[in-house]
């Protein structure tokens, strides 16, 4: 075993204190980077960690917080190994010293937000784990202030090396990270991705820091590693410097460590003095052992659901069994739909999402990562990919920014031989069928010697019985009777034994007239027996009113806020007042996209959907594109009013014939390499796809090549490029050059904000748009011929 | 929020709809809730070197920059942010009502400024109490981004107030801005009407 991890959580270990610090001390400049040293003064680095070690310290870190491609180059496999030697030479004076090879944050911020991709992260902390050569005897991952780097980082780490794996995170003042997770979220979500030991560093001092290091021991049975700095920064003089005294600093660490933490050391401001000081007064406290009971819990990026006594209310509508539009969706790759069904599940209270786009005829795992990729850059609730596929499973859970809700295994031996290893290197809460080889056993002590089994299995991959939610399977009253009462009667005698329990609700009306009505009922009845977490349709109004009724008396509704709130919304929804009646012409023309599209649903009836296109779609949105050129409409109008046509192309879509295609002809989009501003693009997307057109979409900071290959392939006619940034105008100039190349017979049509017509020219596009509705009459000039 | 700002964003002339204004209406409270609003900033003496303007050892090349700080001895730098939860907004909105991704979109960038604003407010009150000259930021013209990375350094931006940089320089969170404005301490006579130490030449 690592003789690291024989003492982790064993004693208190004492880590070292600031680098950077010691480093400004001996003359760096604020400019200079910190990691050359390593080459260029061994001998410094080497007489700042023997201060450390003669202080007492047991861990010290390398001088590589920065020793990343972004920072470094080509240099990495040069320094790191360099420090690393630096670092070992100290320790090897002493019999208790470790070495941690350090790892901070890449610098950049990650996609959705950033541009780093979170592979292209995983790549460049790889290469410095590599470069590290397990010589040191841990990895520290420190200063992190996003979660999602975090787990790039760890994976990084766990693949590309042997050694135990400590991250530690940076809160801010209000005690989140920059990308918003809690102490608590943030904790347990490091909890799942397999580290050996978590904590915080950096941001403030030990006093403001007690409060972070409280929470992450109530959910948490890892050692915890806590490195304040010597209080808050204060200028002086032009000069950061820190204030806390050793013998303060030394005092607040004892309530560190008597709040749970098993290792302490020091960052910015601390010095071989204050970690003296911390030895002394540390040394001999006994250990805090997490004694409460841990939570069951998934989290997001930002946000955690924990499994108590409220019932978790899982969205179920993004799942294509019986859904012919889903089913459509998935096929035609329309992620905005999928996006847009999670959105407005989470508006209707969903804790969490189910997840499923598994169809016979698409990638699975292609489309389940891509969903699970949009949705969590616009939901900020758990997700729980829902897959019978483990490896689109294991794609999405390593893209999965968070803890996620695994669905699911079940008691046949081969789904939790698939699945069990997943879980325990991603982490996850995963749902248990109560059902094996021999189906789904009538009697509840049949279901019961299933969970038994899953437990065990489970406990051989070291995943504990509060990872597991079990599912005892609601099935329909229609063709057994007794099923209802069965399912509940397990889900009673489940949750007695402190087991968490799922159902999805609605199957027990299945083949029955007015299923809600059941379902809702159904669900109130499990609630009474114990159920954790429903998977239901959070859209069902009558079912979510039983739900919040159920928690005003069962005292689940704090001062019955929610019960009280959902009833003034649905008080303040207006009687649908039916003033004076709009055509559909109208009603698109004005933007009112739900009005629309029960007037489209209305007329299919008298007319074809081809009809409604050309009689009131169409007319509308060159009315508003007129308005808005003759500059008596605006920009928000324009676009509510191509919402709405939107909106009516969805209602009558599956009435189109097959073959009479609506499309007038496909364009490719994008902005152009380097420049990351994308609303100007999204706008002409948006008419486009109104007026017809088919949109591929490259979005946004694309390579000239990959625009010329795109236009090849698909032998595109119209290409349009955007550009915000005059320092991203040039790769314009580039791609125009290599479309023609690649695509003789192509047209391009540019704009954004620094684009004149006179800088169009000069760059040989065909056209200049100066906004977007003139890159749809240059579209139907373009067409008009075809 | 100042709805004129907005509609010049949105590029409005005269008066907006009615759905419109709630479109703005509703953007503003959502985005009252959902950002976050982050502020870094020092007061540095300028050098002149032959070639630009140092601040704290950093060199600062290009005419424009010495230009605009002509006549004072001090420049503010600061960096503000309206965080994270702003860029989710915008995003969240795009392919599901790019109408309200737009008005949004301008109401930050209205957010935006008046976190300049009241940050420069507060550069102003001090201690010490300063003039000011008008904010500049890196990206006008003559003002290279090439600046960016220097500013991120001087003020530990990345760290204190979580922007990042991309290759290109461009700000992470997008609502972000950064800027130098030229200040000059407030004579004693001038704060107490008083003639002090400060007026004291001879």
């Amino acid at each position: 075993m690592n003789r690291f991890l024989e003492s982790l959580g064993k004693r208190i270990l004492f880590f070292d204190g600031a680098m950077g610090t010691m480093l400004q001390k001996a003359g760096l400049k604020g400019g200079d980077l910190p990691e050359y040293l390593n080459v260029e003064r061994p001998e410094l680095i080497g007489s700042i960690h023997r201060a450390y070690l003669a202080a007492g310290c047991n861990v010290v870190t390398t001088n590589t917080f920065g020793a990343n491609r972004n920072k470094l180059g080509e240099r990495v496999s040069e320094i790191v190994p360099a420090a690393v030697g630096i670092a070992r030479e100290a320790a090897s004076e002493y019999a208790e010293a470790f070495v941690a090879q350090d790892i901070g944050p890449t610098g950049k911020i990650l996609q959705p937000f950033g541009d780093l991709a979170f592979e292209d992260a995983y790549s460049i902390f790889a290469e410095q784990v590599r470069a590290g050569g397990d010589r040191a005897d841990l990895i520290l991952i420190e200063t992190m202030g996003d979660l999602y780097e975090t787990k790039a980082a760890v994976l990084a780490a766990k693949e590309n090396s042997s050694l135990p794996v400590v991250a530690t995170l940076i809160f801010g003042s209000d005690g989140r990270l920059l990308t918003g997770a809690d102490a608590k979220t943030a904790a347990i979500t490091l909890s799942a991705f397999g580290v050996d030991a978590l904590g915080v560093n950096c941001g403030f001092g030990p006093e403001a820091m007690l409060p972070v290091v409280r929470q992450m021991a109530e959910v948490t049975d890892l050692p915890i590693v806590v490195n304040p700095n010597a209080g808050l920064p204060e200028v002086v003089d032009g000069k950061t410097v820190y204030t806390v005294e050793p013998a303060r600093f030394a005092a607040n660490m004892v309530k560190i460590v008597q709040a749970g933490a098993s290792c302490v050391g020091g960052c910015c401001g601390t010095t071989p003095e204050h970690i003296r000081a911390e030895v002394e007064a540390c040394r001999d406290l006994p250990l805090v052992k997490a004694r409460r009971e841990l939570p069951t819990a998934v989290t997001s990026y930002s946000a955690r659901v924990e499994f108590g006594s409220r019932t978790v209310i899982i969205g179920e509508r993004i799942n294509p069994t019986g859904k012919k539009r889903l089913k459509q969706a998935l096929r035609e790759n329309d992620i905005d739909y999928i996006v847009n069904e999670g959105i407005e599940q989470t508006d209707a209270a969903a804790d969490i999402l189910d997840v499923n786009v598994g169809l016979p005829e698409i990638d699975e795992t292609k489309m389940l990562s891509e969903a699970i990729t949009e949705l969590q850059a616009v939901v900020n609730v758990p997700l729980q990919p829902d897959t019978t596929d483990p490896k689109a499973l294991e794609a999405a859970l390593r893209l999965y920014n968070g803890k996620a809700m695994i669905n699911s295994v079940n008691g046949k031996k081969e789904t939790t031989d698939a699945i069990f290893p997943l879980v325990q290197k991603y982490g996850g809460v995963t749902v248990c069928l109560l059902l094996d080889e021999n189906g789904i056993p009538d009697s509840v002590d049949g279901r019961l010697a299933i969970a038994s089994k899953i437990i065990e299995r489970a406990a051989s991959f070291g995943i504990p019985p509060r990872e597991l939610i079990f599912d005892p399977l609601a099935m329909s009253v229609s063709t057994d009777p007794k099923a209802a009462k069965t399912t509940l009667e397990t889900v009673r005698r489940l949750h007695e034994s402190g087991l968490k329990t799922v159902l999805g609700v609605s199957n027990v009306s299945f083949g029955l007239p007015d299923r809600e009505l059941l379902t809702s009922e159904f669900f109130v009845l499990a609630m009474q027996a114990g159920l954790s977490a429903g998977i239901v349709n959070p859209k069902s109004e009558r079912l979510m009113n039983a739900y919040r009724a159920f928690n005003a008396l069962y005292e689940r509704d704090e001062h019955f806020n929610e019960y009280i709130s959902a009833r003034s919304r649905s008080d303040a929804v207006p009687s649908v007042n039916k003033p004076e009646k709009k055509s559909l012409f109208e009603s698109i023309l004005k933007g009112l996209a739900e009005e629309s599209r029960m007037q489209a649903k209305a007329l299919l009836k008298e007319k074809s959907a081809i009809e409604i296109i050309d009689g009131d779609i169409v007319p509308a949105l060159d009315e508003a594109g007129g308005r808005f050129e003759e500059k008596t409409l605006f920009l928000p109008q324009l676009l509510m009013c191509a919402e709405a046509a939107k909106a009516v192309f969805g209602e009558i879509k599956s009435a189109i014939p097959k073959g009479a295609s609506a499309s007038k002809g496909t364009i490719l989009i994008c902005t152009v390499k380097n420049d990351v501003h994308d609303i100007g693009k999204n706008i002409v997307k948006t008419l486009l796809e109104n007026y017809g057109y088919e949109v591929v979409d490259l979005g946004k900071d694309v390579a000239p090549e990959e625009v010329a290959r795109q236009v090849k392939a698909r032998g595109v006619r119209l290409v349009g490029l955007s550009a915000l940034m005059t320092t991203t105008v040039p790769f314009m100039e580039q791609t125009v050059k290599a479309v023609r190349a690649a695509a003789p017979g192509c047209k391009i049509m540019v704009g954004g904000a620094v684009l004149t017509q006179k800088y169009a020219d000069m760059i040989g596009a065909d056209s200049y748009s100066k906004d977007a509705m003139g890159a749809v009459r240059y579209a139907e000039e373009v067409f008009s011929g075809s | 929020m100042n709805e004129r700002n907005v509609l010049r964003y949105l590029r409005i002339t005269g008066e907006p709809d009615d759905r419109t204004r709630e479109l703005i209406g509703e953007c503003d409270r959502e985005a009252k809730m959902k950002i976050e609003p982050k502020r870094v900033y020092r007061v540095y003496d300028i050098v002149r070197e032959e070639n630009g303007i140092s601040l704290d050892g950093v060199l600062f090349e290009g005419e424009q920059i010495v230009h605009r700080l002509v006549g004072f001895e001090q420049c503010a730098v600061f960096a503000v942010t309206l965080g994270i939860g702003a860029d989710l907004l915008v995003r969240r909105y795009t392919s599901i009502q790019p109408s309200k991704a737009a008005v949004m979109h301008a109401v930050l960038a209205d957010m935006t400024e008046s976190v300049c604003d009241l940050t420069e407010a507060q550069i102003r009150k001090g201690p010490p109490a300063y003039e000011t000259g008008t904010r500049f930021s890196p990206g006008y013209p003559g003002l290279p981004l090439d600046y960016q990375p220097l500013i991120f350094r001087m003020l530990e931006v990345t760290k204190r107030i979580g922007i990042s940089l991309t290759e290109q320089n461009f700000m992470i969170p997008h609502k972000s801005v950064t800027a130098f404005l030229g200040v000059k301490e407030k004579n004693y006579e001038q704060v107490s009407g008083v003639v002090g130490k400060k007026n004291f030449v001879f």
